[in-house]
């Protein structure tokens, strides 16, 4: 338990000195695919976050903002991979929660296919072929407006919305997000992202990682996961309005600056 | 009515609530009326947990659904040392209740999102319907889903444990004629809740689900739809524990 709370502490301490860095989106004449490959990436410039052994690279579009970069710590790489990242955007620059970034979807949501009682009338591969969908599904990215309380689920492969991926190798994991400029399209009460203007980026560990881990060691317990794929009745997963209240001094915040095109 | 006697099935004599609610699975569609005393379908927003099912369906499913015993998410749960029950005369409800009407609009947009995602064809669709249907004794009973959770004994999910009716706006009561019972399922803490209902209680909760059917008059003769359909639950051994919502209809209110 000493030796888990040792590593909460170490997290919250690697993300502690990283509040607030500015950085200066690259403008991106090819939209960068988002599967954790950063090979595309090589020409933007990168902010290097030493504190958290990470690094963070912004680049944009007239359609999306990209954002991508490694993390090199060992016990980060490993809660990121557990639990997920949040994404908190706020386009007037503050350090606002109201739109929150899950990725995966996983961590936060479920399905309850056992409830109403039509998955009783599914034959043996209609089964298999709905809970294959599901998990699918639960790689997508799940974007949530606090303040219209509202959630949109984006879906692996989706070209339009909200994306993200990671990709773990060689000592280091690779993340890449990408977030529409358009976004009041999405959510009506958020104001649309653009060129030469700034916003302020969050991103802290998803759902339980800090928080959960905690419970864990005073329960007892492993922490409950929400992701709940389905049995007879499965687990609801958590709230991502709960998911939000993390540690201010456990997270990332950046300033980035759109560019327009050159 | 109902509420001082707890018997499985319903009773003939109730014509007149089967009557005034045999039209729901017959082209009426039901709603959730929010806010009320007590535990008056308490919170109907009660925080829920993002779905990977399609909005569509997931919106059209809390739509039918009325919460009660949203208190205990809150973590104002009760206060009486001897549990659940206590000295407090309405009595704290020691179960979190999602009570779902299954009326047409919703079995309709369950079996879309189901079919979707098993990738059936039209044919199968049909047939996958018309099972869903003959399973669930639509044409003969009201079906209400009910998922109850609670951090106390798992007595309280028996539904032996409690009179489950419904009524209508003119008061007349009916339980239901077969009840199936869903195996009871536990989860660990309070995932995504602010605190647990009490900290000298168990940090883990019980859940289950049971298929509610109420019966239907043979031959209906009203002609009238009913606008709201209560559910109540009473506690057997304490009648003063008690929750109730109300379902309204959601075609009388467009």
């Amino acid at each position: 338990m000493l030796l888990a709370r040792t590593g909460i502490f170490a997290i919250v301490l690697l993300f502690a000195g990283c509040a607030d860095e500015r950085i200066q989106s690259s403008w991106m004449s090819a939209s960068p695919s988002i599967d954790g490959n950063l090979e595309e990436w090589m020409e933007i410039p990168r902010l290097i976050l030493s504190d958290a052994e990470a690094s963070v690279r912004a680049g944009n579009d007239s359609s999306f903002l990209y954002i991508a970069g490694h993390i090199a710590n060992a016990l980060l790489r490993a809660k990121v991979r557990q639990f997920g990242i949040i994404v908190w955007l706020d386009p007037e620059g503050g350090h606002r929660k109201d739109l929150e970034v899950h990725i995966p979807a996983s961590r936060v949501a479920g399905g309850n296919l056992a409830r109403g009682g039509f998955w009783e009338n599914l034959t043996t591969e209609e089964k298999a072929r709905v809970l294959a969908r599901m998990r699918e599904l639960s790689r997508g990215v799940l974007v949530v407006d606090k303040r219209s309380v509202d959630s949109q689920l984006f879906p692996p492969g989706d070209r339009e919305g909200f994306a993200g991926a990671f990709a773990d190798s060689l000592g280091l994991l690779a993340f890449e997000a990408r977030i529409p400029l358009r976004i009041d399209t999405i959510f009506q009460k958020c104001r649309k992202l653009e060129p030469r203007k700034s916003l302020s980026i969050g991103i802290g560990l998803g759902q339980s990682g800090l928080e959960g881990q905690a419970t864990a060691d005073l329960d007892g317990r492993s922490p409950a996961r929400g992701a709940g794929l389905p049995g007879p009745l499965p687990t609801r997963g958590n709230n991502p309005r709960q998911s939000s209240a993390m540690p201010k001094e456990g997270e990332i915040w950046l300033e980035v600056v759109l560019a327009s095109p050159q | 009515m109902l509420a001082h006697s707890r018997k499985r099935h319903g009773r003939p004599g109730l014509s007149a609530l089967v009557t005034a609610v045999a039209l729901i699975l017959c082209g009426d569609q039901y709603g959730c009326t929010p806010g009320g005393p007590s535990f008056h379908n308490e919170d109907p927003r009660v925080e829920e947990s993002p779905s990977l099912l399609a909005p569509s369906f997931e919106r059209v499913w809390k739509e039918h659904t009325i919460v009660l015993g949203s208190h205990l998410r809150r973590g104002t749960g009760p206060p009486s040392s001897s549990g659940p029950g206590g000295q407090n005369p309405l009595g704290p409800f020691p179960v979190i209740v999602h009570a779902t009407i299954v009326d047409s609009l919703l079995i309709e947009a369950g079996i879309q999102e189901f079919a979707r995602l098993a990738g059936m064809d039209a044919l199968r669709v049909d047939v996958y319907r018309q099972a869903y249907r003959q399973l669930h004794r639509l044409g003969d009973a009201v079906f209400v889903y009910l998922e109850m959770e609670t951090p106390w004994t798992e007595e309280y999910l028996k539904p032996d444990r409690w009179i489950l009716y419904v009524e209508d706006m003119d008061g007349h009561q009916v339980e239901p004629a077969h009840i199936v019972e869903h195996p009871v399922g536990q989860q660990t803490a309070w995932q995504g809740s602010p605190a647990a209902p009490d900290t000298s209680i168990s940090p883990s909760r019980s859940k289950r689900a049971l298929e509610l059917y109420f019966p239907l008059p043979h031959s209906p003769h009203s002609h009238t739809r009913p606008e709201r359909l209560k559910f109540v639950m009473v506690d057997v051994n304490e009648r003063h524990v008690r929750a109730e919502g109300e379902w309204n209809s959601i075609t009388a209110r467009n």
